[in-house]
């Protein structure tokens, strides 16, 4: 246990820490983690954010020697931890675990306090296996066919479960001239059932696809991802497609603006770490997350480009 | 059928049935303290089963679920008060039954008809889910859309008195389930440009807010002004006050009927306990052999309104499972625990959490057992509880209300949405207009706009297209029957109501 800091420590503390407020601080960093760090999830207990969100944190209790404490805060697509975080302190100790979209597309796409100038980018741990789907009895090779299908037809349904989708099926519409009328669901899991039922010729699914996929039950058409998914080495993407989108939605941890740089680089070392430690490893496999670990610069700079890449598209969709 | 096995299994080990005895408990002692009711207990329970495994945590909320509605008698036998708002039906046999030295009858007859149903109840479930689940996927939009249409006019009709206060309860409850982002554009409803409201109008805070906290104002009102029922005590040494073998054989075609009525209420979403027990009381009642004096203490009234009460909440599960259609207020909530621990109802639940699911059925029958041995060990310990004082009651579950809505999310913000329902839900009882349709009318809300609008989309607003869905077809066609019904017979109807 912790001494709880009363208000009267806290005062004198703070009148003696006015004086000397330099020198003390630079060696409070040098200590840093001196006391547990706090990750608070974006989406509700038990679901794929939140469980890799508990094993990355796991191990990168072991590495900092601190504990690493796990809440959640879900709502609006994690836009309201997000929304936040841009109020605590960039000290270090207060992070969020979310999905990239909620700060490269929800920013774009609803009004929000935040942007993605508001984070220092820590890690970004496994990437969702976005992916087209569709009833492997319609006898369809990919989404070429499909999409062949919907501009004979003129007008093609489809199951869609955020307003991603129906910017990304906006644009694939235009480009070969058919309408995808997207049908609102709920979940991943609903769009799945419905295509399953046959109530709707095609289905996008950012994961929920992956037993019935395995199993043969539904065809993957194509992946949104830059690159193919190990799980189903045949399943082409849409850049290959020749349709020039693509999108990417990875686990995301982030902090206010402004961390110290060093305890920025100590932050950096932990989660790269935690992101090649065999249980995270093993994790994503069983999620089905593609293995995609990035930090730091290089992650700060994948966020930006994907952020302009949406930005595009939404032009595009128009 | 491994998975049955398996499933059933899990829901006898020692640390599940521990979690269930734990539910059962607790259910029992929410029942019995009056104000606190199910779909309130359940809500507030939610976070401390964050903690459990999804079998235990399931099994925990389920003990609470169902002992809480046997519960609930005592205090209608007891002090003339139900404990819960399906309750009241029991009050009207079971109060005379003990003020003529009979109340140990009553509590046992209680006891009996609530495991008798909840046993029936569970059994129709194991029964029909499974293959209700393998016809659902066939189950589109429309025909969604079509039953739960059928539903809504049951409840609009039956909630209570008066069918427009009903309508106006639960269309309150549709509004308020609009508030969030749109389903099909993802434009913001609603919200005032708070961002907590994007995921609309957050179940637990309201559901705890109408229900409980909204009880405690009523009960903090009543203790200032009017003085408490005379309270009866069950003596167990009573002369002539036992439930033996002749007792049980006149009430045991009660006890059958009741149960067969309340799981064909709890099979339609929305309708729920109340409704179950005022039906099967009303049956009972026109069924009454000579010599039977129903409202003068009659055990079978007893039997009929505890017998449906707890057949409706394992029977409400199976549009649940089947479907993922929350058929009660209870359901909602309890869809809202299993998706906690990253379980989705619906009907690929069977394929991919079979082990689960049986699970979940193997820990309601244990619950059953639990309940009649607690129920009988405990009968009398806990008709002492309805002696503890409204003081001491109110402020704790007032406290529970606050701690429970700020689990949930971890924001005062569903704090202060708890609170404004419990006003809410205050000047709803005050002037006479169901809290529980208001409750179904939001949890069904979001559903039901959904199925509409996916017809809408899939059949491109062609309304000749229903005639390639000859089921949601029949749906409606039973829908407008019963609506005209409803209508033309008015006055039948809120004579089932009244009756109270």
């Amino acid at each position: 246990m912790s001494v709880r800091p009363t208000r009267r420590s806290v005062l004198l503390a703070s009148v003696l820490s006015a004086g000397l407020a330099l020198p003390l601080t630079s060696t409070a960093w040098a200590e840093w983690p001196e006391k547990p760090i706090t990750v608070t999830v974006g989406f509700g207990a038990g679901g794929t954010t939140d469980i890799a969100a508990r094993a990355v944190a796991d191990v990168v209790s072991r590495k900092l020697g601190q504990p690493v404490v796990v809440e959640n805060k879900p709502g609006a697509g994690g836009a309201v931890a997000a929304t936040a975080l841009t109020k605590m302190p960039a000290d270090g100790y207060n992070l969020v675990a979310t999905t990239s979209t909620t700060i490269t597309l929800d920013p774009q796409m609803t009004k929000l306090a935040f942007t993605p100038e508001d984070f220092t980018y820590v890690a970004a741990v496994g990437q969702f296996p976005e992916a087209f789907i569709a009833l492997p009895s319609k006898g369809w090779k990919n989404l070429s066919d499909a999409l062949a299908a919907a501009k004979a037809a003129g007008r093609m349904n489809y199951a869609s479960s955020t307003s991603l989708d129906r910017m990304v099926t906006a644009v694939l519409g235009k480009k070969v001239g058919a309408q995808l009328v997207p049908v609102p669901t709920r979940s991943g899991a609903e769009v799945v059932t419905q295509v399953m039922g046959g109530h709707v010729d095609l289905g996008y699914s950012s994961g929920a696809y992956f037993p019935q996929a395995k199993a043969g039950e539904v065809a993957v058409m194509a992946v949104l991802g830059e690159k193919r998914l190990a799980a189903f080495p045949n399943v082409p993407t849409l850049k290959e497609l020749g349709y020039g989108i693509s999108s990417v939605n990875l686990i995301l941890f982030v902090a206010p603006k402004g961390v110290p740089a060093d305890v920025a680089e100590k932050l950096y070392a932990a989660f790269a770490a935690a992101g090649t430690d065999p249980s995270v490893v093993a994790l994503m496999e069983k999620r089905a997350l593609a293995n995609v670990v990035e930090t730091g610069a290089t992650l700060a700079k994948t966020i930006h480009s994907q952020s302009a890449d949406f930005a595009r598209l939404i032009e595009e969709a128009k | 059928m491994h998975d049955a096995l398996l499933g059933l299994t899990d829901a006898l080990t020692p640390t599940t049935v521990a979690f269930i005895f734990m539910g059962v408990l607790l259910g029992y002692v929410i029942g019995v303290l009056p104000g606190l009711n199910r779909p309130a207990a359940l809500a507030i329970a939610i976070p401390i089963s964050y903690y459990l495994t999804p079998l235990t945590a399931v099994g925990f909320l389920i003990g609470i679920a169902k002992a809480s509605g046997a519960g609930g008698a005592t205090t209608a036998i007891l002090i003339n008060t139900p404990g819960e708002p399906n309750a009241a039906v029991t009050c009207l046999d079971g109060y005379p039954l003990a003020r003529a030295g009979r109340a140990k009858q009553a509590l046992q007859t209680a006891l009996y008809g609530s495991v008798i149903g909840d046993v029936i109840g569970t059994l129709a479930l194991i029964l029909l889910a499974r293959p209700l689940a393998s016809l659902a996927l066939g189950i589109g939009p429309l025909e969604m859309s079509a039953v739960m249409l059928l539903a809504l006019t049951f409840i609009a009709a039956l909630a209570g008195h008066s069918l427009f206060r009903g309508l106006a309860a639960g269309m309150l409850g549709v509004l308020m389930s609009t508030v969030g982002l749109d389903v099909e554009s993802g434009s913001p409803r609603l919200i005032f440009d708070q961002v907590e409201l994007m995921d609309g109008v957050p179940l637990l805070a309201v559901t705890v807010g109408m229900l409980a906290l909204a009880e405690m104002i009523i009960q903090a009102e009543e203790v200032f002004g009017k003085k408490p029922e005379e309270s009866v005590t069950a003596d167990t040494d009573a002369k002539g006050d036992r439930f033996g073998w002749p007792e049980f054989r006149h009430v045991l075609p009660t006890f059958l009927q009741s149960s067969a009525i309340g799981t064909a209420i709890g099979l339609l979403p929305g309708l729920g306990p109340t409704v179950a027990s005022f039906a099967s009381y009303a049956l009972a009642k026109r069924m009454a052999k000579p010599g039977e004096k129903f409202g003068q203490g009659e055990l079978k009234g007893v039997a009929a309104a505890e017998t449906a009460d707890n057949a409706v909440v394992p029977a409400s599960f199976i549009p649940l499972f089947a479907l993922g259609l929350p058929g009660s207020v209870s359901a909602a909530i309890l869809i809202a625990a299993l998706t906690i621990h990253g379980v989705t109802p619906g009907p690929r639940l069977f394929e991919e959490q079979g082990r689960l699911v049986y699970g979940i059925f193997g820990a309601m029958l244990v619950a059953a057992v639990l309940m009649l041995v607690v129920g009988r060990i405990g009968l009398v310990a806990f008709a002492q509880l309805t002696k503890v004082p409204a003081t001491i009651i109110i402020p704790f579950v007032t406290m529970l209300c606050l701690i429970g809505s700020y689990l949930e999310s971890h924001s005062v913000f569903a704090v202060g949405v708890m609170v404004l329902f419990g006003l809410v839900g205050y000047l709803m009882h005050r002037f006479d207009y169901s809290r529980v349709t208001f409750l179904i009318g939001f949890v069904i809300g979001p559903q039901f706009e959904l199925s509409v609008r996916q017809s809408l989309i899939i059949t491109n607003g062609d309304v000749t297209s229903l005639i390639h869905h000859p089921v949601a077809l029949a749906l409606l066609v039973a829908a407008l029957v019963a609506a005209v019904f409803f209508v033309r017979t008015p006055r039948r109807v809120q004579a089932v109501g009244e009756s109270a």
